[in-house]
């Protein structure tokens, strides 16, 4: 579902990205750990061809995204680390709005508080304005995006970047939710704890590169700590 | 898409509440400048038409006499304020609307209102057509500054890509909610002329006028809205957008139509009162001296036989209206040069245009100002020639001893002045309609460019 080969992106002269191969299936959440500069949001950029690559491909759903990258869009859903909404429309005026651009098509109300609901936002907080809304409520009405749209990959750059322990571990318990639906689920991220606790696969990039590419079932945090920091000192 | 992004922005910047204030402002400025023009407007026309009346009743009235003192009994003649000057009094402030008709003497336009205003009056008499023109772009910059500026600061613009919606269909939808705030002004405007036409009676024509005259307000707005969406897609943030379009501003209604005003007037002078009546008065005095010796072949009125005063008096006259016509010719053409050096000037402002489509349109720019002068004189050279001619026929020897009486005096028809139809306007206007749509063109293609290059990051 999301592939990229020989992916490449220099800002001036700098590599940030290096040649980069990666493949992640329906279903399957790959987390992309890494400390800062190491290419995990030049990455999504690229995926969301908010950056042009310098050299090599990527693809979505099989289609290139640097060739059709508003028909890619129709597959994708993302979530930064502050999910950007409007603060004059209320939580479920936003996801209106964006549901309405994304899929052409209106949703009913009830629908919209379902979703939001879905995505573990209370309807009261629904109907509230956004200006006034934590971190952690921005991320639930990204997720309802990304639910109504029906999206069949998902990229999250830091997404529990900030959150409180229980909105974090509800947001893991969200994408979990949505890979079963098989969405498969691209995650930069610095936290190990819930890298290991919500992917099925875990890369650690390092310059660009990824340097070390595990099934998560296959460690445990204290030897993905171990690895990861060996690596970082490396 | 279209309309879901353009309800999502109005919803934005009525919410904030900049909408409320700006608008809101804006809107109150332009009723009650319209509410003011039209009480004027009502007052004046039937001051005016009560004046012209009486001065003509007074004519008739004026008992026996001989033609030419009656000829010098003279009148006053007003210019009808056509309807839409309640919205753009144009020029006629400064020039005057009011001829004097005497014997002998071509009159220009008198009692000029900004000669006797205050700096308070001045302010008073701000017309809606004012408002609009300087008001209307302050609007749509400052709810619109941050249509893709805004987005880009709040990461919303990231949002909004991620979900793959066209940059073209922002922009259309950016374009509408903008468009709907300055509706909000324009409506009621359209609204009140409306009513201010039907109220006239005079249907036909001003609603031409009117129509004219909302393509070039509609085309002017949309300059300014398409090219401050241009910047705000531009600019790297709403900080610089804002200051960029302000500037802008500044120099599109202020900077460019004062140096515009400034240098026409330096590259065609007007000639000051005392050169010009001197001019005038050497004129006549060689052409009447020049008509007596070739008519005559005496150097004084005085040696002029008897029974022959009367066709002197007519041979002096028609010598005056060659002077008349050389130098006023010469003085309108002045104006008219100004008027197109300013014209050229402002191709860099699309304000510059929309005053010449906007007085013209009103039917109070220079154009309508010296047909009414043109009519006003012709009105004059009729009393006079009638005046002339029966005293040729009639006194004989008696010379200025004849007398006439009011059957010769209302032979003299009222002066009834129609402003000339919408056709006419136009055809001296279209170079500002067409400066207006290249100008509107411009900023829309301008628009497209800035947002096909929108990167949201």
């Amino acid at each position: 579902m999301i592939r990229t080969r020989k992916l490449c992106k220099y800002f001036d002269g700098d590599r940030a990205l290096d040649s980069v191969d990666l493949d992640i299936a329906p279903g399957e959440v790959y987390c992309l750990l890494g400390a800062n500069g190491a290419g995990k949001t030049t990455l999504i950029n690229i995926l969301l061809d908010f950056l042009p690559a310098s050299s090599g491909n990527a693809w979505i759903n099989g289609l290139d995204v640097s060739v059709e990258p508003l028909e890619t869009k129709k597959y994708v859903a993302y979530i930064p680390e502050q999910v950007m909404l409007y603060g004059t429309l209320s939580g479920v005026e936003n996801l209106d709005y964006f549901v309405t651009l994304a899929t052409g098509r209106r949703l009913g109300r009830e629908r919209l508080l379902e979703l939001l609901g879905e995505a573990g936002l209370a309807a009261d907080a629904a109907e509230r304005r956004v200006a006034k809304y934590s971190k952690g409520m921005r991320q639930k009405v990204g997720v309802a995006i990304a639910f109504a749209k029906d999206a069949k990959a998902l990229l999250l750059d830091e997404p529990t970047s900030g959150l409180d322990p229980q909105a974090a571990d509800e947001f893991s318990r969200l994408l979990k939710k949505a890979s079963d639906r098989g969405v498969a689920i691209l995650m930069a991220t610095h936290d190990l704890f819930h890298a290991k606790q919500t992917g099925t696969r875990i890369g650690i990039a390092r310059r660009g590169k990824i340097v070390a590419n595990l099934d998560a079932s296959d460690i445990g945090h204290a030897d993905l700590e171990a690895l990861y920091l060996d690596l970082m000192r490396a | 898409m279209i309309a879901v992004v353009a309800k999502r922005d109005f919803i934005g910047f009525v919410r904030d509440g900049r909408f409320s204030w700006v608008g809101g402002l804006a809107l109150v400025l332009l009723l009650s400048s319209i509410a003011v023009g039209w009480r004027h407007h009502s007052e004046l026309a039937q001051e005016r038409r009560a004046a012209q009346l009486e001065g003509y009743e007074t004519w008739v009235a004026q008992g026996r006499k001989n033609p030419h003192s009656a000829a010098h009994l003279g009148m006053f003649v007003f210019k009808p304020e056509t309807t839409l000057a309640l919205f753009d009094p144009g020029l006629e402030p400064y020039v005057g609307a009011t001829v004097w008709l005497e014997a002998h003497e071509q009159s220009d336009l008198k009692f000029r209102p900004a000669r006797d205003a205050t700096g308070l009056r001045r302010f008073g008499d701000l017309s809606a057509a004012f408002v609009l023109q300087m008001i209307g772009p302050l609007v749509v910059l400052l709810i619109g500054f941050d249509a893709f500026a805004g987005e880009r600061e709040q990461g919303t613009l990231r949002q909004l890509s991620s979900l793959g919606v066209p940059p073209h269909r922002l922009l259309w939808g950016k374009a509408t909610a903008v468009a709907a705030g300055v509706a909000t002004l324009l409506v009621p405007t359209v609204v009140l002329l409306l009513a201010a036409v039907f109220a006239s009676g005079d249907l036909g024509d001003s609603l031409a006028r009117l129509a004219w005259l909302l393509l070039g307000y509609c085309l002017y707005l949309g300059t300014f809205l398409f090219s401050t969406l241009a910047v705000s897609a531009a600019a790297p943030n709403s900080r610089v957008a804002l200051i960029v379009l302000l500037a802008a501003w500044i120099v599109a209604t202020v900077v460019i139509p004062r140096a515009a005003s400034e240098l026409s007037r330096i590259q065609y002078p007007t000639p000051t009162a005392f050169a010009f009546d001197s001019a005038v008065a050497d004129g006549l005095e060689h052409a009447r001296r020049q008509a007596l010796e070739e008519n005559f072949h005496v150097k004084r009125s005085q040696d002029v036989p008897i029974e022959e005063t009367g066709r002197a008096l007519q041979i002096d006259d028609h010598a005056a209206y060659l002077v008349f016509d050389k130098h006023y010719g010469a003085l309108w053409d002045v104006f008219a040069r100004q008027q197109r050096a300013q014209e050229t000037i402002g191709l860099l402002s699309p304000l510059v245009a929309l005053r010449g489509l906007s007085t013209g349109m009103a039917g109070t720019d220079l154009a309508h100002q010296r047909d009414f002068a043109a009519a006003a004189e012709r009105h004059r050279r009729l009393i006079q020639d009638m005046m002339s001619d029966d005293r040729i026929v009639h006194a004989g020897a008696e010379g200025y001893n004849y007398q006439a009486d009011a059957e010769l005096w209302r032979k003299v028809p009222p002066f009834d002045y129609a402003s000339p139809p919408s056709g006419w306007a136009l055809a001296r206007c279209w170079p500002n309609l067409v400066v207006l749509a290249a100008g509107f063109v411009l900023s829309l293609l301008s628009a497209v460019a800035s947002v096909r290059r929108l990167r949201p990051l």
